[in-house]
């Protein structure tokens, strides 16, 4: 417990003496390209007052965080444990903060003054657990931000603690003991951040990057749930309304179910969890959870923001989807979008960048990456197989097609003599493509492509056997059904020869000037029309 | 109460009064609430409220069960309104109502003649339920002289006659009035009414002007102004009003009024009943929480029978 008796004033002696007043401007404006990021800072803050209670508490469900939009203000609550004396006082330091790394989610002690980057006050009002009292602070950033303009134009400078002091203002009022919270309020929010008053853009960047709960309706959200608390040892979720509407973690539709793998230190393969029996044995340190869902459709699932998959720290999002897919994929990086899920760092020495667009250069990010190309590898194989197994089906699809054709043609007479050969090899090309592929499809396309390859054997025995004549099933010769003479049966075959050397290649349209041609004979000389039929 | 215990970092501290809470005004909620029961009984969390209802929302918080939507004005102290309307949210976050509460800030006279607030915020009527629990008096005017309060409870009528909404009308004020000879001439007027309706008010009306306490000249006055700005619109219910001690000693005067919208042909002037109901109504003065029903020892208006309202409204007053 922080010793309450202990003056303010002695934290500020002790933490300000070389900083000076301009720094505030670098942090407040450069530090939040993305506005969303100040909002997400003071959630991280909310998770961890609330995680904290939990664990005092022994409630493990405890706990909310509502965020309200109310022009000019955004309001951030939370029932966490709250901030005694001490640390509101604490709250106006830069780069003051009691939490060490891997403890909590921030710990830089910047990020709970991002507001002041985006608002004219930065109010905070928090009551800590068992003390009768609640604290306010003011944190009047336009006033100090105007400040350090007209000092910057006088060349002049301020003592950081001395700009802080005179800008800020901390008062106890009575509150009710058992009450523990803590309320942002960002203060006028300004004309260059109002995107943070878009309520569905909020949302979105919140269900997206905030430690909250699967959407319910997202079908294997049980059982990815129940992974991440078993296996992912700072994997926890807290309640978040938005207004009003509870926000959950966004999710796709078209996938199959969900897969997993375990990333360790040490150099062995990715190990998947199977239901109750544990994580295995005899390995060093998990590095990374990783959870997905592949697409039940061909190619890249479509939503783009959405698709592939996510770093996950504490269960904050670190970086979008492509970093996962830039930092892990060496070959094939677009089969990353071919998944949906999730990758929770395990490895307390990997820390998220204060932009949160990266994790920071160690050696734990350098393992990190160099071990997570297990999971590119696997989804990669999977994804190939996949392919290959799709490929498969759509060959023996595409045989049961010409077969079934051919067929067809043969049973109604439909078939010139002239193309026999081409059916026959069309047939023989559509059976090969499928007994290549077969070993990679499943059971079921297996099963139909060898049905197809048997059908493709019988309609060649057919076909070679087949030279019906005037018949109207199988194979039939013009020059019998029209009952050419010799000499015209002969100018007709240097016709056709002549054609067939043309157009060999073009089997399907040599088929069509043959049948053209057949049908021009039979208008002028009349005959057999059984297998115009079809044409 | 509660209050600001000190301050530190720079700025000095003030005393900072959070809470109200006294048993008369817990009495005058209660009885509020009893008329939110009876006129919405079969709309129980369906209703919609604006109002001034101080930081610690006690009214808001008593009567959250009947309401889905909170419209709560809040101007705050000159120079640090924000922390007001902060406490105002936090009251709201604690008790799980921010969700259904919007916050409009400013002063509510300004924002009911802007139809929004300090920041652009529109007033989203209609309303069921109006609470204007001003700190002051009703009597106010501007260092110009316009009667800016009263011409904001006449733009809240007519845009609540324009969605077509009754609704009811609960209002507090306390006795310091900047008169200025408002309401002896208020009280003049309906003497004058009254004579051309036929009637002879005039030892009435003396009694009221004569009368030692204010309240019996307030409780003739805020009926009789509700029902002028409300008349092209509205037909008014009214119930009797609760005098009582509020915090620090001031003397505070609740109304409520029941408004039901019309056709403009029906509403009109007050008429001869409504007058006369407003003079002969009793009041209530409230003590430690406890109720009790005065006339103020003047005499009544006789016009014939008393109303079958006015009856039925003493009934449940007294019930």
């Amino acid at each position: 417990m922080t010793d309450l008796t202990r003056e303010p004033e002695e934290i500020v002696l002790q933490t300000e003496e070389y900083a000076y007043g301009f720094i505030i401007e670098v942090l407040t404006r450069g530090l939040y390209p993305n506005k969303f990021h100040v909002i997400r800072e003071y959630v991280q803050n909310s998770y961890d007052a609330i995680r904290t209670w939990r664990r005092r508490s022994g409630q493990p469900d405890y706990g909310r965080v509502h965020i309200n939009i109310s022009p000019p203000s955004i309001f951030i609550y939370d029932d966490g444990i709250g901030m005694d004396r001490a640390k509101i006082s604490q709250y106006r330091y830069v780069g003051y903060s009691e939490k060490r790394t891997g403890e909590g989610v921030g710990f830089r002690g910047i990020g709970k003054l991002s507001g002041i980057s985006v608002a004219e006050k930065l109010i905070v009002t928090s009551s800590p657990a068992g003390v009768a009292e609640r604290y306010k602070l003011v944190f009047d950033a336009n006033e100090m931000l105007a400040h350090i303009l007209t000092l910057k134009m006088d060349g002049k400078n301020i003592p950081l603690n001395e700009l802080i002091r005179s800008h800020t203002n901390i008062t106890t009022e009575d509150e009710e003991r058992g009450r523990h919270y803590t309320l942002v309020e960002l203060y006028k929010v300004q004309d260059d951040s109002k995107s943070l008053m878009d309520e569905d853009k909020l949302a979105e960047y919140l269900g997206m990057n905030v430690p909250v709960a699967f959407n319910p309706e997202f079908p294997y959200c049980t059982v990815i749930d129940a992974w991440l608390r078993e296996y992912v040892s700072d994997y926890d979720t807290v309640s978040l309304c938005l207004n009003g509407q509870h926000i959950f973690k966004p999710y796709l539709s078209d996938l199959k179910s969900p897969q997993n793998i375990f990333v360790w230190s040490d150099d062995g393969q990715p190990q998947q969890i199977d239901e109750g029996k544990g994580e295995g044995e005899s390995h060093s340190e998990p590095l990374s959870f990783c959870w997905y869902c592949e697409h039940t459709k061909k190619g890249q699932l479509g939503d783009r923001l959405r698709r592939g998959l996510f770093y996950r720290v504490k269960n904050f999002a670190v970086g979008t989807n492509q970093l996962p897919r830039i930092t892990l994929w060496r070959s094939s990086p677009e089969r990353s979008f071919y998944f949906f899920g999730e990758i929770h760092v395990c490895d307390p020495d990997v820390v998220p960048s204060s932009e949160r667009d990266n994790f920071e250069q160690n050696e734990a990010r350098d393992r990190l990456y160099e071990q997570g190309v297990q999971i590119s590898r696997t989804l990669n194989r999977i994804a190939g197989k996949s392919s290959a197994r799709r490929r498969a089906q759509e060959y023996v699809l595409r045989a049961e097609e010409v077969i079934g054709g051919v067929q067809g043609e043969l049973e109604n007479g439909q078939i010139p003599r002239e193309v026999k050969f081409d059916k026959m090899f069309a047939v023989r090309s559509a059976m090969e493509d499928v007994e290549k592929r077969l070993r990679d499809a499943s059971e079921e396309v297996k099963q139909r492509g060898e049905e197809v390859i048997e059908r493709g054997h019988q309609l060649i025995r057919q076909l070679d056997g087949a030279e019906a004549g005037e018949a109207t099933v199988g194979v039939y010769d013009i020059k019998q059904t029209l009952k050419l003479g010799p000499e015209a049966a002969h100018v007709y075959e240097i016709i056709v020869t002549c054609l067939k050397d043309e157009f060999g290649d073009e089997s399907e349209r040599y088929e069509r000037l043959v049948k053209r041609i057949h049908v021009a004979l039979e208008e002028r000389m009349g005959g057999n029309k059984g297998w115009r039929s079809g044409t | 109460m509660l209050r600001l215990k000190n301050a530190w970092g720079g700025i000095k501290g003030g005393e900072v009064v959070r809470d109200t809470f006294t048993p008369n005004k817990q009495k005058v909620r209660e009885m509020d609430m009893r008329l939110i029961e009876r006129h919405f009984k079969d709309r129980k969390g369906d209703l919609r409220y604006l109002g001034l209802p101080a930081s610690t929302m006690t009214d808001v918080l008593q009567w959250q069960d009947y309401f889905q939507h909170f419209s709560v004005v809040e101007r705050g102290r000159a120079g640090e309104e924000y922390r007001y309307q902060h406490d105002l949210m936090l009251t709201a976050m604690q008790h799980g109502l921010a969700d259904r509460l919007e916050l409009l800030r400013g002063d509510m006279d300004e924002i009911l003649l802007n139809g929004e607030d300090s920041f652009g915020n529109p007033i989203p009527y209609p309303f069921d339920v109006v609470s204007l629990d001003y700190s002051g008096g009703i009597i106010y005017k501007n260092d110009s002289g316009r009667a800016r309060r009263a011409e904001s409870i006449g733009s809240l009528f007519q845009e609540q006659a324009e969605k077509g909404q009754h609704f009811l009308l609960l209002v507090s004020c306390n006795l310091d009035n900047e008169d200025r000879g408002e309401i002896q001439a208020v009280l003049h007027d309906i003497e004058r009414e009254l004579e051309k309706l036929g009637v002879v008010a005039d030892e009435t009306i003396q009694a009221h002007l004569n009368h030692k306490l204010g309240e019996a000249r307030l409780k003739v006055y805020v009926p009789y102004l509700v029902g002028r700005l409300s008349a092209r619109w509205y037909q008014c219910e009214h119930f009797k009003p609760i005098y009582y001690e509020g915090n620090r000693g001031t003397r505070m005067m609740h109304f409520s009024v029941r408004l039901k919208r019309t056709a403009e042909y029906i509403a009109g002037r007050p008429s001869r009943q409504t007058l006369a109901h407003i003079l002969n109504l009793p009041a209530f003065y409230c003590v430690d929480g406890e109720l009790c029903q005065t006339d103020f020892g003047i005499p009544r208006i006789m016009i014939g029978v008393i109303s079958e309202l006015e009856e039925d409204e003493q009934n449940f007053a007294l019930s």
